[in-house]
């Protein structure tokens, strides 16, 4: 525990699924000193992994594996590739090839396939949390962001030590407030939780308006703001396609909510922290607001993250990014 | 960001795949072609000249055409251990990234400060070699050959080292624009200086492919009669009077092997920041060390010959080891050589203008280098936040890329002035080489980090001992033997005090400076050895 008032946050975002990312995440209180642990949206995954009995009928199993077909002689060796997926943010599924062709028939069964594997998943999180975190020292908060269904909430409310602070404003020690918010503006991928800026700019001022006045006031908001450094994404076509220039790299471009930006340049809080673009890890500077994106390498089992040492009379003392 | 996406899979044939869609948090910057000739350009064609000429000179028994290619089947698994490094970790820093992991913080940032004072220190006399081994020699030896009076005197002048000082200062201000632009800017350089570079080196290789050894004779006489050095066969001749040994040996040909830098891995340093990782470093560090070597074999086989490599060697042996009387060449590097067989100005001004910028290729390349380990310092707070500052319009490291300008600055004078050798830098990085072989031989072993390689997609074996090992162990046998002969041959310039000073400083401060900075931030509260170490998922 930090001396005095001040508090070590630790912050993540964007684990998508990532079993390994999740561990860590727990472990990281008492591994970096921190007082509280914060994930700021997007919990859940965004790979199915279909693992089916293989042609012949022998008993072993085929999947398609980091782009190449493996074959699984044991349910041992199914288990294990299951394992692996989990913690690079893919839920292993052994199914039938008939079953996935339904499914893919089927937008419905697509989707509620999919949620079912994120819950199931979910809830075994809760539970490993509830076991770990269970002295109560260390304080652990999450919220969904713009990919998690809504069905999540549900499970995120079954732990007794998780809190989901999505859309409330929570106190983190005495003059250290949080409000968050983890929706994001429209993206191409039509994704669960998205609101058009001006309706997300209006949800956020909703939200911190219940900040209490005075001390330190922390925005964990998923989306980042508008051209901060931190928002920048690859420009794609109509077909969802990365564009490239002419020399075969990406062509990048600021995707950030303008909304976000101007309340932050109003109202100036002391400190803002975001997800939603996993390789725009950095920091900005907005008058007096110190804004954070500790950026994304869940598939690789990374877990990016940023401790953040604050004060109620002081503000950000102090800003170390991690990549444990 | 994202949403999975189905492909459709048809019942009874192979299995179906679903993947994610290719998302922002799939994509990064930085394509494998471009990536490998990042990393032939941070060799540079300087190296190149550098292999001809001291190479020879300190071993003049020895045969290039015949260590090129030895050197390279070595170094190829030293850059494969690189790559997989970086498939591993794919992070900036490099060995900053792998160092701190593996063996402790304070030994990634000794390595990675080592390694960045080296480039910054190749930033600053960057420049001051383009005038020096390029402009000088090319306008001086054409101008002589040639007769061209205009030309002969922008030689002398190119060969003033007060000129090379400016050109030094003048390079270290434009490589520091250029990367205040970015990386965008920086790989669209890369590209055109490449275009030009690739047809630079074609017409070289076509020169001296088809010149004669009678031809080169001829002009280098006549070069020898402008500037007072002794003729073709007066240079064999002076070699022979002098005690040069002659003929092959095995011993010097390997004596060679082990200082030629073969190590393509600038794409590292910016490990975080490649598409596709695993492919890209892979091919990047193993095939830009192959292209590099093989442009480097190609050219040699050309100019030897009409050069021939008993004159090259007595040449440059001369250079090294000559103590009488006579005036020899100073610096006889090939392209000398091209300005003394090229006889049309169109052509010679032509290969002039590819020479100077493909020479200046490399620069850019060292500064990016030098400040991706700084920014990745200041990161993880073992350097002040400023040196992280990136500019808003460009998103470049700026504050970074102005620090290692003013190091180059201060390496240039220091240079200028005679206090360090050319191949100064060289011996902190063989050092840093050494403890990379030194870590990758261990990295399948170690507990912390054995559970990475068994967890990545390079977690290859040869009859059960992991191929990051073998790489690991002829690496370290290749820079300890690399470090040997640094260490005790004196032609190498390395072992003067001064050089070991200097090379000791680019380990000592940094070390030190860690540890201060640690138990100033441990008095914070925040411990910043915690930003390097994975935290146990159990």
């Amino acid at each position: 525990m930090t001396a005095g008032a001040e508090r070590t946050i630790f912050y993540v975002a964007d684990i998508h699924g990532s079993d390994v990312c999740f561990r860590k995440w727990l472990n990281a209180g008492r591994f970096y000193g921190a007082d509280v642990l914060v994930i700021g949206g997007d919990l859940t995954g965004k790979i199915l992994l279909p693992i089916y009995p293989a042609p012949g009928g022998n008993g072993s199993w085929t999947a398609t594996w980091r782009g190449r077909q493996v074959h699984l002689e044991t349910r041992t060796a199914v288990d294990e590739l299951i394992r692996t997926a989990r913690d690079e943010g893919s839920y292993g599924y052994v199914t039938t090839v008939d079953e996935v062709a339904a499914i893919q028939a089927s937008p419905d069964l697509e989707r509620s396939t999919f949620t079912r594997l994120k819950l199931e998943a979910l809830a075994e999180w809760m539970r490993l949390a509830d076991q770990r975190l269970a002295d109560g020292s260390i304080r652990a908060v999450v919220m969904a962001g713009n990919d998690d269904p809504p069905e999540i909430d549900a499970v995120l409310a079954t732990s007794t030590r998780l809190e989901d602070i999505g859309g409330d404003v929570v106190e983190i020690a005495s003059g250290i407030h949080m409000a968050s918010v983890g929706e994001s503006t429209p993206t191409p991928w039509h994704t669960p939780r998205e609101l058009p800026d001006g309706e997300l700019g209006e949800r956020i001022a909703q939200t911190v308006d219940r900040l209490p006045p005075g001390g330190t006031a922390i925005w964990n908001l998923h989306m980042p703001p508008h051209a901060t450094g931190i928002d920048a994404a690859p420009e794609l076509d109509a077909g969802l396609r990365v564009q490239y220039d002419s020399g075969g790299e990406p062509r990048m471009r600021p995707v950030g909510s303008h909304s976000i930006k101007r309340l932050v340049e109003e109202r100036q809080p002391t400190l803002a922290l975001h997800g939603h673009i996993h390789e725009g890890r950095g920091r900005y500077k907005l008058g007096r607001t110190v804004g954070i994106n500790p950026g994304s390498q869940y598939q690789d089992g990374v877990l990016m993250g940023v401790l953040v040492r604050v004060s109620p009379s002081s503000g950000v003392r102090d800003v170390t990014f991690t990549a444990g | 960001m994202g949403e999975a996406v189905a492909t459709p899979g048809i019942a009874g044939q192979a299995p179906a795949q679903l993947f994610s869609r290719e998302s922002s948090g799939l994509v990064r910057v930085g394509s494998p072609w471009r990536m490998l000739l990042l990393n032939v350009a941070n060799i540079g064609v300087v190296y190149i000249m550098f292999t001809y000429w001291a190479h020879p000179a300190v071993f003049p028994e020895s045969n290039l055409l015949i260590a090129i290619p030895v050197a390279a089947s070595m170094a190829l698994f030293f850059n494969l251990l690189y790559g997989m490094f970086s498939a591993i970790m794919p992070r900036t820093g490099s060995e900053y990234v792998f160092l701190s992991r593996t063996f402790h913080p304070a030994i990634g940032f000794m390595a990675s400060f080592a390694a960045a004072t080296s480039q910054a220190f190749y930033v600053g006399i960057g420049g001051y070699w383009i005038s020096q081994y390029v402009l000088g020699p090319l306008l001086t030896s054409y101008g002589a050959v040639s007769g061209n009076e205009t030309i002969s005197s922008l030689g002398v002048w190119a060969s003033d080292p007060q000129t090379h000082f400016m050109f030094g200062t003048l390079f270290v201000v434009l490589v520091a624009a250029l990367n205040i632009l970015g990386l965008k800017a920086y790989l669209r350089f890369q590209d055109i200086n490449w275009i030009i570079g690739t047809l630079t080196g074609l017409l070289l290789i076509v020169i001296f492919l088809f010149a004669s050894q009678t031809a080169f004779q001829a002009g280098f006489d006549r070069y020898a009669a402008a500037t007072g050095i002794p003729t073709y066969q007066g240079t064999l001749d002076l070699a022979k009077e002098s005690g040069m040994p002659t003929g092959f040996s095995l011993k010097d040909t390997l004596g060679i092997i082990p200082i030629i830098w073969l190590v393509a891995w600038a794409s590292t340093y910016i490990g975080g920041e490649v598409r596709t990782p695993v492919k890209t470093q892979l091919r990047a560090t193993v095939g830009g060390m192959l292209l590099y070597a093989g442009i480097a074999f190609g050219l040699w086989f050309a100019i030897s010959r009409p050069v021939t490599t008993e004159f090259n060697q007595a040449l440059t042996w001369l250079s090294y080891n000559y103590a009488g009387d006579q005036t020899v060449e100073a610096y006889p590097v090939f392209i000398l050589y091209a300005g003394v067989l090229i006889d049309n100005l169109a052509l010679f001004l032509l290969v002039g203008a590819g020479l100077v910028l493909w020479s200046y290729l490399w620069i850019p390349s060292a500064m990016l280098i030098a400040t991706r380990a700084m920014f990745a310092w200041s990161f993880d707070r073992v350097m002040p936040d400023k040196l992280s500052a990136v500019h808003s319009r460009y998103n470049s490291p700026w504050v970074a890329v102005l620090v290692v300008a003013v190091i180059g600055e201060l390496f240039l004078i220091l240079y200028h002035l005679g206090v360090f050798q050319f191949l100064t830098p060289a011996l902190a990085y063989y050092f840093v080489f050494w403890l990379v072989a030194l870590c990758g031989l261990l990295f399948p072993f170690l507990p912390r980090t054995k559970v990475l390689l068994q967890g990545s997609a390079v977690d290859w074996r040869v009859a059960g001992i992991p191929v990051m090992s073998i790489c690991g162990a002829i690496g370290l046998l290749f820079f300890t033997i690399g470090l040997y002969f640094m260490l005790t041959n004196d032609l190498l310039f390395l072992n003067s005090p001064q050089q070991l000073l200097t090379t000791g400083l680019q380990f000592a401060i940094p070390l030190v400076l860690f540890f201060v900075v640690r138990y100033y931030r441990k008095r914070q509260g925040l411990p910043i050895d915690a930003a390097f170490k994975e935290i146990p998922p159990e």
